[in-house]
């Protein structure tokens, strides 16, 4: 009875110290993709869109409606996906130029950080509600604020090179 | 016997020394600008041991002893939790909103995982709650625990934004994760007797060591950060931003 607590401590201190050699060990042999993934933001848009669920709900029966918005979904989901690793991706290029010598760009690149974190974590959160809506897709809709968002981040990193130029 | 008495003085004042030498590797390198709070807590520990040693030294009271053995074990947890949330937030350092996002993400993590902990330690010890000698230690438990789970969280939130950690944010999560991860273990090792209590501290102290060890190479490590092959490059980054221009308003 006494090793009790103490085999049950070895083995999540074990589990823990296994974990964090694991994370490091994943982090230094990780290499960031560069390419962005397109993203087709008027699709998107379309796919988020109240008034199409409104026209197909007044169109379709419950049971169709259900298959086709379930459909849409996934479809949804997969752009959110894109938009979260491209979100990444903007992170790692913002904190590329943001350890520029340049206060300018410097600043840039941290604005487009801290915009592309907020992204990736909406991005994340949605996911989270797509599942929901997934499960409830008469009830719970998507929202298409996500495509604003990366409108924002995006242009901003694409403002950039006018910085880098001037 | 007299063996062991030096290596006991040994684990506890080279640690001590190697910290020192760690700041001065912050303060060469202006490392301290960037991660103040774990450079804080260097020269606190710092001082708690010279102050320790002196009392020692001139055969302070007991008590007091204690007392000031205490303040300074709380307020080493302390600055833990605030190297933490540095480590966190060091990569979006200069957004002010965003640090208050993800402080009020670790206070809700943190409370999550403090009463996960609190449930560990007690179910833990349900076997034998007279074998922990001060009850009051369990807070200390919980608190390693709770750290621990919130070092793991720092992990997946550079995985979660596909960052690679800055070389000396691994060293302290390494460092950090070695003390915080064994120190219930061995606390447990001393509560229930199942290994000399000496060996036991012999063993906390040299844990230390290592993790000083750990901080003291990662300080002397030049920073990655700008050589990082994973990060792109600078004509990279901007060829990249010309390519999201293009396919973004074409």
């Amino acid at each position: 009875m006494v090793m009790i607590p103490v085999i049950a401590l070895a083995t999540a201190a074990a589990a823990f110290l296994l974990f964090i050699a694991y994370q490091v060990w994943w982090q230094s042999g990780k290499a960031t993709e560069i390419e962005l993934s397109p993203v087709d933001l008027e699709a998107f848009r379309n796919l988020t869109d109240p008034e199409e669920v409104r026209f197909l709900r007044a169109n379709l029966s419950a049971r169709e409606f259900r298959k086709i918005q379930r459909m849409r979904l996934r479809a949804t989901g997969a752009y959110i996906s894109v938009i979260s690793q491209n979100a990444g991706r903007l992170v790692v290029i913002g904190r590329s130029m943001s350890a520029q010598a340049d206060a300018g760009t410097a600043a840039a690149g941290h604005d487009v950080v801290n915009r592309a974190v907020q992204l990736k974590l909406w991005c994340s959160l949605s996911l989270l509600k797509l599942k929901l809506t997934m499960i409830f897709p008469t009830l719970l809709s998507p929202s298409s604020r996500i495509a604003d968002r990366y409108l924002d981040v995006s242009s901003l990193s694409a403002s950039l090179p006018k910085k880098l130029a001037a | 016997m007299i063996s062991l008495h030096f290596i006991g003085l040994y684990l506890w004042v080279a640690p001590h020394a190697l910290l020192a030498l760690v700041a001065a590797l912050m303060l060469r390198n202006g490392r301290h600008r960037e991660f103040p709070v774990f450079f804080a807590y260097l020269l606190f520990e710092i001082l708690q041991f010279c102050v320790l040693f002196l009392m020692l030294r001139f055969d302070w009271h007991i008590s007091s002893y204690k007392d000031v053995d205490l303040l300074g074990r709380a307020g080493s947890i302390a600055f833990r939790f605030g190297i933490i949330q540095e480590m966190l937030e060091v990569s979006v350092a200069r957004c002010a909103p965003l640090r208050q996002t993800i402080a009020r993400m670790l206070w809700c993590v943190a409370a999550v995982l403090a009463l996960l902990a609190l449930i560990f330690i007690g179910s833990v010890y349900s076997w034998s709650v007279r074998g922990m000698i001060v009850p009051a230690y369990a807070i200390d438990q919980t608190l390693n625990i709770l750290q621990c789970g919130l070092l793991a969280c720092v992990c997946l939130w550079h995985r979660f934004l596909g960052l690679k950690m800055r070389s000396f944010v691994v060293g302290i999560v390494l460092g950090m994760g070695l003390v915080a991860g064994l120190e219930p273990l061995l606390h447990a090792l001393k509560d229930l007797r199942t290994v000399n209590p000496q060996s036991v501290d012999l063993l906390r102290m040299g844990v230390y060591h290592v993790s000083v060890l750990i901080w003291l190479y990662f300080a002397s490590v030049q920073e990655e950060f700008a050589s990082d092959s994973a990060a792109p490059s600078f004509p990279d980054a901007r060829n990249w931003a010309v390519e999201l221009r293009r396919f973004l308003w074409s």
